[in-house]
């Protein structure tokens, strides 16, 4: 099945309907439903543990439906072909190893994978995407160096520089931001900010509840213990809800017209 | 691409002088022009038979062997995304040798040591599908660095389960089979009855891997970002397990263990050449069987009329050469 013939036109990028998420006996989270449209950028908020990461490998097709249904593209995840659908949706895991020496450069044509063709070698079209990829998060500098060489932070904008390569409309993403320093935050969460008013959709799990509330359009609120709730960023990300999930009092400040959040 | 192809060309002329070198030494002195003709024109003479009866077959074999071992270790390589792992890493060697030793032990010779070792290698390979079933081929795949790890360890394990029964059939063994288990478990080109099947396997095997060459690049990232790049993970790593079992098996079958071929070319071609599957894995068959073509004939030359075991001769090659490698690529950084 090719990607154009299963993207449904008019369909929400992904729908998730009563999806349950549970591991080892443990339900993580039951009966949560919300399709993610273009235009949207999605934060999964949580504590440690409350299955973020679980939920972003479900919506991935990494692990198999626990209870529910996921539809990428308005056909079930698991109707799609790998290589069909990573060209409509790319994922960014938690943690990425380099254990074999590559350029950055060789690492982010990586992301062309899903757009060639079996006998296909990256040509200069592929080449000039992994550039401008490299370039959005401010690799330039290091392009021909051994990502093996590199500090934390700069391998997972690598990483990122990858999935940006990789061109698919619905970005998953599970803690991008996590070992990056506040300008590479920044840079980062708005690129895929641009991303989702470009007509792409985000889904992304994050920590800096501030953060969050600046970039996001609509939020995923992880309780623990099953509970969830799933809707517009100003509804999910209440005083009330916050600190019931992350069993620590949470307000919002406003400074200077900006959301702060502040813990404790 | 073109650089591609100029590497393997290169490898291809490297391998040819090799197997040139191959034929015209030994205990018969045969000049390279009578090799040269009696190659394209066999006649009745003894040179003739030299070659085509001895040599020839004994120097594909060692070509065929190497490139097996040496495209084995490569996707190993790959498989447990540790730059250190070798065809044996597994534990398919140890199940091969207590095959071989078995029908050794049991009197038989030739052939049938080969079928025993080829059965040990595929109990061992299924031994390691069992127990790693999971981590082989299950889902989730989120929990990569556990797959990996258990998937070595679980080779681990069996290896020394192996190596406890190999001392054990040593210990009882009469006196006069020893050194012929000796040189069976140190790879022994002698004792070839044929070489077609390691050839046969070896072109299978590359032309099942070298098509997912760019997919292998980007397990190399991980399976979880492997997968968010459209990569059929679980049935990549059963089709690599598979393919660098089986060339395993064969390349023990037809040479013993012969060590290191498998870990050093696919890491020396690395550190050269950097780390593109679609180049490392034809250009480690190149390479791998180039290098064991010179091995066994150092070792059937360098103390003639006495043969030495050519994993012997791997060895002593082969461990200056990697340490070299290692430290010269350290000072690159």
């Amino acid at each position: 099945m090719s990607a154009a013939a299963a993207a449904a036109p008019g369909a929400a990028l992904l729908d998730v309907e009563r999806l349950r998420v549970a591991v080892a006996g443990r339900t993580l989270a039951s009966g949560l439903s919300f399709a993610v449209r273009r235009g949207e950028l999605w934060c999964v908020l949580g504590a440690n543990g409350a299955g973020k990461t679980l939920l972003l490998h479900t919506l991935a097709g990494l692990r198999p439906l626990d209870g529910g249904g996921v539809k990428l593209a308005g056909t079930p995840l698991a109707r799609w072909r790998p290589h069909d659908a990573a060209r409509v949706r790319g994922f960014l895991p938690q943690f990425n190893a380099h254990p074999f020496p590559m350029t950055v450069t060789d690492a982010v044509l990586m992301g062309r994978h899903p757009h060639l063709s079996r006998w296909a070698w990256e040509g200069q079209d592929d080449l000039a995407h992994a550039r401008a990829a490299i370039d959005l998060v401010g690799l330039a500098a290091l392009a021909a160096r051994d990502v093996t060489t590199l500090s934390g932070g700069e391998r997972q904008r690598v990483s990122i520089a990858t999935l940006f390569a990789q061109e698919a409309p619905l970005m998953l993403l599970d803690e991008p931001v996590a070992h990056l320093d506040l300008r590479h935050q920044i840079g980062v969460l708005d690129q895929l900010a641009r991303r989702a008013r470009e007509g792409g959709a985000v889904v992304l799990s994050i920590h800096d509840l501030t953060l969050a509330r600046g970039c996001a359009t609509h939020a995923v609120l992880l309780h623990g213990g099953g509970r969830a709730t799933a809707g517009r960023i100003e509804d999910v990300m209440t005083d009330a809800a916050l600190t019931d999930a992350f069993a620590c009092p949470v307000a919002r400040v406003d400074a200077g017209g900006r959301a702060v959040y502040v813990a404790g | 691409m073109a650089r591609t192809l100029r590497i393997w060309l290169a490898l291809a002329i490297v391998a040819g002088a090799a197997l040139f070198l191959a034929l015209f030494s030994g205990s018969l002195s045969i000049g390279a022009r009578d090799v040269a003709a009696v190659l394209v024109q066999p006649d009745g003479t003894t040179a003739s038979a030299v070659v085509h009866r001895l040599r020839l077959p004994r120097a594909l074999a060692a070509f065929a062997t190497g490139g097996l071992l040496a495209l084995a270790g490569a996707v190993m390589q790959v498989l447990l995304r540790n730059p250190l792992a070798d065809p044996y890493v597994l534990g398919l060697s140890g199940g091969a040798a207590v095959g071989a030793l078995a029908a050794m032990l049991a009197g038989m010779a030739g052939v049938l040591v080969g079928a025993g070792a080829f059965g040990g290698a595929l109990v061992s390979m299924a031994l390691v599908f069992a127990l790693a079933r999971r981590d082989l081929a299950g889902q989730p795949l989120a929990a990569d660095a556990d797959a990996s790890s258990r998937l070595l360890l679980t080779g681990v394990v069996l290896a020394a389960g192996w190596s406890a029964l190999i001392t054990l059939m040593l210990t009882i063994a009469p006196e006069r089979e020893l050194r012929g288990i000796l040189f069976w478990l140190m790879g022994d080109l002698a004792a070839t009855s044929t070489h077609v099947p390691a050839l046969v396997t070896l072109a299978v095997a590359l032309v099942v891997l070298v098509p997912a060459g760019r997919a292998l690049n980007v397990m190399l990232r991980g399976p979880a970002l492997a997968h968010g790049l459209g990569v059929p993970v679980a049935g990549m790593r059963r089709m690599l397990f598979a393919v660098a079992s089986i060339a395993t098996a064969v390349a023990v079958t037809t040479a013993g263990t012969i060590g290191f071929v498998g870990l050093i070319v696919p890491h020396a071609l690395r550190l050269a050449f950097g780390n593109d599957q679609r180049m490392l894995l034809p250009a480690s068959a190149l390479a791998g069987g180039a290098l064991l073509v010179l091995a066994d004939t150092l070792a059937r030359t360098v103390i003639a009329p006495q043969q030495l075991p050519v994993g012997a001769v791997t060895a002593v090659i082969g461990v200056p050469v990697f340490v070299a490698l290692l430290l010269r690529g350290g000072e690159r950084r």
